[in-house]
């Protein structure tokens, strides 16, 4: 499997942060979510309200493992060296090539796995055999790809662009404040995320691209809460 | 239209109560939620020992009026729709 290393240096703990911030906002819908299949777990509508849950922490966990890649690509070595009168401090990257491997891998798997319940959700699929086939393709893009940073990357932007199509129309039927800043919030996501692929043309997109996904996170987390705060 | 879900016919059972000023009937409530006698039973007992209702007597009638908790219910009620609704879930 290959690792792209594409953020720029003085971006690492800013990035964090900003992971750090989708895995509250992920977290805070897939418990509410939670929250409501619990309350009406009879239903067979209960049970699509615990996928949506399921889908929100799987955002979740990707976060997390983003995060430990993160923390783990990286490690800052600080050694002092003694040169007559004068006394350096060298500061040497390290890398934790197996850890940040693996912990990239899980994020793209489940972010992938996330946004595809999302999508089986909306778009109402109930065909169990479509749903394994579409896992399985995860599974693919996720582990076995050459070139996974692109493939996860496009497959992302492919779903993101369904599911901001889907919200779209929703707004267009119903016109109300809050599907308008949903539709949003999936439009900015899936702007970070085709920014994202092209990083190998600018590092310098990379900062940007995470800014347009938090802007999108902030959005979903307005709009969450103008739901449930009111 | 679809079935109607246990969490829906609470719901319309406290609103009803609700749009009568916070007390009701027992008739009325049966006719404003769609129930049968033996299904209001069930939930009006449900209810009072949720403490979602309270059990009055005004002039040797019975009317059932409704608690905080039961407002609270029709208000977390009203988001969760609100919420799946937004979302298409």
């Amino acid at each position: 499997m290959l690792r792209f290393f594409v953020d720029p240096h003085w971006f690492y703990g800013i990035a964090s942060a900003f992971e750090f911030l989708g895995l509250g906002i992920a977290a805070l819908i897939s418990l509410y979510s939670y929250r409501c299949y619990y309350r009406s777990c009879e239903s067979y509508e209960g049970q699509t309200t615990k996928h949506f849950a399921y889908a929100f922490f799987a955002i979740m966990l990707s976060f997390f493992f983003k995060i430990l890649a993160n923390i783990s690509v990286l490690y800052e070595k600080v050694e002092q060296k003694v040169l007559g009168p004068v006394v350096f401090t060298i500061t040497s990257v390290k890398q934790v090539t197996v850890i940040s491997a693996l912990s990239t891998a899980l994020h793209y798997f489940f972010f992938l796995a996330g946004l595809l319940i999302l999508f089986l959700i909306i778009y109402k699929e109930k065909n169990v055999h479509t749903m394994l086939l579409l896992f399985f393709f995860v599974l693919m893009t996720t582990f076995f790809s050459s070139a996974s940073y692109f493939v996860f990357y496009l497959t992302a932007s492919v779903i993101l662009g369904l599911i901001f199509s889907r919200y779209w129309q929703n707004f267009k039927t119903k016109r109300s404040r809050n599907g308008l800043l949903l539709a949003l919030s999936f439009l900015f996501l899936l702007i970070a995320h085709v920014m994202f692929i092209f990083v190998f043309v600018n590092v310098q997109l990379y900062p940007v691209a995470e800014l347009v996904q938090l802007f999108a996170f902030i959005l979903l987390l307005i709009t969450f809460m103008s739901v449930v705060r009111k | 239209m679809s079935r109607r879900t246990k969490l829906d016919i609470m719901n319309d059972m406290l609103l009803a109560i609700q749009h009568k000023g916070g007390k009701i009937k027992p008739t009325h409530l049966m006719y404003k939620a769609n129930l049968s006698h033996k299904l209001l039973s069930k939930y009006i007992a449900e209810f009072l020992g949720k403490g979602l209702i309270a059990e009055v007597m005004i002039k040797k009638q019975k009317y059932y009026t409704l608690t905080d908790k039961g407002i609270s219910f029709i208000n977390h009620y009203r988001k969760m729709k609100e919420f799946k609704e937004l979302f298409d879930i």
